[in-house]
């Protein structure tokens, strides 16, 4: 048995021992080649890769017993493709499998591509989707047991070192049949795998990428959503309360500035869709017993000044509040969601309270001015 | 009136936590390009760090633009220079007084930008390879001490660019305190081709002490696949007959043993992970004996770690105390066949 076999049962010692194998090559064939029967090399994972037609969304979720699996398994860029390399890792197929997908080759092309030109395709594991919603994905025989994947039409899951093939079909079904956003349903996914058992050897790390094309914002075709757990004893737990406040800070006003881009593109089905997202957003924070106050505020902000759903914002906005009295920027949000509800009095109220707590704001003045003006109107 | 208002609030309120503290910079002798970065803001590292080998580095922040980043690398790859960068984003930019927003090319050229309506204190400063820059912070002292860090620690980019964000932070930091943080350096390589976008590529999305948390991921990440990188770079570099340049990254793994070997605290995966590294490849064998030590002690019976205890031994020409120490992770695990060849091996003599 090799090092690297030794090393996966042992749980939390792998990711060096699997990179000794990828660094010390000749070391590594003269252990392979006296001992042929022996296990890879494998690192533990579970991956999905998907594409969403209407969204042009592209995304990655994955989880390892392995420090800091985002840095090497996880890659996608917009309009291109998405992938996930893992087992006896070579990250260098991400950037590589891209730069051919940028090319033209649909996933499968860019699958045979890889495997044409790679020494060890039977101790790797590999999926990608691609941008025009082709998809494949690859299982060496050499990857640690239990090993496999399972494909759908627009989503492919592969993992190895599982419990066992309920991870995988855990993984897909729960892709199929999540409603919402692909954030969401890679998410999903994950916490079937991990309800199946997931990783033989336990968790780590984990990661979370999606990317999207945008007129107005070219950032998103490299990160729309793309959070990180480097070392964490329960690392889908911890994506998801990333994943929570995220939608908060930026995803309501994610969704807004694409409403406003499918609006200016002729396509309000897909405008209110967006703002549709948002709603949903609020009506996940409020039914959470939400305790990250700047979340709360982030979401209520976005949709008081998007004139939204000001109702749920109100809530938000007083729940912030609730957390966080004293929070000059939450008592502003409150006071910002009271008025845009056509309430200038509790508006007023609301903003006099934290123009006691910081008196020197002009800002705070300006605000309570304007809500007079109107209220006087 | 309403909707100038409304737009000020936009600014004031919907970005209100966007007090950060960055450094970009460059290392002209391995090429690396690398960006640090602390902040009030939640996952600091989606929005603020850029960076792609051979071409420059990005910190793009205060109220973020954070197009910036893409828009700013692809001006860069078409062969702008950092100043000329700088000007050419903040001119087409309509809420540049906002902004704040420190780049330095794969040449070493540097340059920043504080708009006049970041929030005090706010400013930077930047010499050959670096760009510093900050809003919203203790005061001056917060840019000075993070180039003085800078400046004056030994060693590789990344450690250089963390030193920094300590000496940040020590200097009162930012002035909201503090959630996430984020390191990214990226190298050239033609045979790993995805060092050229991360190197190292470390994030920190919420936390209430994120610097010391960013530090104690980089620890595990030192301990296994830098030390590993190193070595890769070593052998690139003698193939390519720069001695010196692989005597230098030779260097790095012992720094990182080094650093290992001094921190109390030191968690037996990066020991093991470095005393393995050494130990294969001939290389410090003295202190990777000690750390292969320290690991044991931590794990006395992780057979794993005996086995590089004796794995170390053998290579340091001590294969009586190798087969020794194999013998006793043996009886730990009776049936594993790879100890057992490693114990026949190590009675053989063979590497």
């Amino acid at each position: 048995m090799t090092p690297e076999a030794n090393s996966e049962r042992l749980g939390f010692m792998a990711p060096h021992t699997l990179r000794r194998l990828a660094a010390f090559a000749p070391i590594a064939l003269i252990f392979l080649a006296a001992s042929p029967a022996s296990g890879s090399n494998d690192r533990g994972t579970f991956s999905i890769v998907a594409f969403d037609s209407v969204t042009q969304e592209l995304g990655v979720a994955v989880q390892s017993k392995y420090f800091s699996v985002g840095t090497d398994v996880p890659w996608a860029e917009a309009g291109v493709g998405a992938v996930a390399t893992q087992a006896r890792v070579d990250p260098s197929f991400g950037p590589k499998a891209l730069a051919l997908l940028r090319t033209g080759l649909s996933a499968s092309e860019v699958m045979r591509a890889l495997a044409a030109t790679d020494s060890v395709w039977d101790s790797r594991q590999v999926g990608i989707a691609d941008a025009r919603g082709g998809i494949a994905t690859w299982t060496g025989s050499k990857c640690l047991d239990w090993h496999g994947g399972e494909s759908g039409a627009d989503f492919a899951c592969q993992g190895n070192i599982l419990a066992g093939p309920a991870v995988v079909a855990g993984m897909a079904k729960a892709y199929r049949e999540t409603r919402g956003e692909m954030a969401e349903r890679l998410l999903a996914a994950l916490d079937a795998a991990q309800a199946a058992g997931g990783d033989k050897r336990g968790m780590q790390s984990a990661a979370l990428l999606v990317v999207r094309p945008s007129a107005t914002r070219p950032q998103f075709a490299q990160r729309y959503i793309d959070l990180r757990v480097e070392d964490h004893k329960t690392p889908i737990q911890e994506l998801r309360r990333l994943l929570e406040i995220q939608e908060g800070f930026h995803g309501a006003d994610n969704h807004f500035t694409y409403a406003e881009e499918y609006e200016a593109a002729g396509r309000p089905d897909m405008a209110s869709r967006e703002r549709e997202r948002v709603a949903e957003i609020l009506r996940r924070a409020l039914s959470r017993s939400e305790r990250d106050a700047s979340m709360l505020n982030g979401l209520a902000w976005a949709c008081a000044t998007h004139d939204l759903y000001l109702d749920d914002a109100v809530k938000a906005a007083e729940r912030a509040a609730s957390i966080e009295p004293r929070n000059v920027d939450i008592l502003d949000t409150l006071a910002e969601a009271y008025f845009r509800q056509g309430n200038a009095t509790k508006a007023i109220e609301a903003e006099s309270r934290a123009a006691t707590i910081d008196p020197k704001s002009q800002y705070l003045k300006d605000q309570i001015e304007r809500f007079r003006r109107a209220n006087g109107r | 009136m309403m909707l100038l208002l409304a737009a000020g609030a936009l600014v004031w309120a919907a970005s209100p936590a966007r007090a950060t503290f960055s450094i970009a910079a460059y290392d002209s002798v391995t090429q690396e390009l690398g960006v640090a970065v602390q902040s009030r803001a939640f996952s600091v590292g989606t929005a603020v760090p850029w960076a792609e080998a051979g071409v420059g580095a990005i910190a793009t922040q205060a109220t973020t633009n954070v197009s910036f980043g893409p828009a700013g690398l692809e001006l860069l790859r078409s062969g702008k220079s950092a100043p000329e960068v700088v000007r050419a984003l903040i001119d087409a930019d309509s809420g540049g007084a906002h902004r704040q927003l420190g780049i330095v090319d794969a040449r070493g050229r540097s340059d920043n930008f504080t708009g006049k309506l970041c929030s005090d204190w706010a400013g930077g400063v930047r010499g050959p390879g670096y760009s510093i820059q900050g809003n919203i912070l203790a005061g001056e002292a917060v840019v000075k001490g993070m180039e003085h860090a800078f400046l004056y620690t030994k060693g590789e980019l990344a450690e250089r660019l963390l030193a920094a964000l300590v000496a940040g932070q020590a200097a009162g930091g930012d002035r909201r305190g503090m959630e996430s943080a984020a390191i990214v350096v990226v190298r050239p390589s033609e045979q790993y081709p995805e060092y050229r976008t991360r190197y190292v590529d470390l994030r920190v999305e919420d936390s209430k002490d994120p610097i010391n948390e960013l530090i104690r991921v980089y620890r595990l990440l030192e301990g296994q696949r830098l030390a590993e990188a190193h070595l890769r770079f070593a052998e690139l570099y003698e193939k390519a007959g720069k001695k010196d340049l692989a005597q230098m990254e030779r260097g790095r793994v012992a720094e990182s043993l080094g650093h290992a070997l001094a921190r109390k605290d030191a968690d037996a995966s990066t020991l093991n992970g470095l005393a393995w590294t050494c130990a294969t490849n001939g290389v410090n064998l003295e202190q990777a004996l000690q750390a292969a030590q320290r690991a044991v002690a931590l794990e006395p019976k992780n057979t794993q770690i005996l086995d590089t205890l004796a794995e170390v031994h053998y290579r340091s020409g001590n294969a009586a105390k190798a087969v020794e120490v194999e013998t006793q992770a043996l009886s730990y695990s009776p049936n594993d066949a790879y100890l057992k060849e490693q114990i026949t091996r190590f009675k053989s003599g063979t590497k």
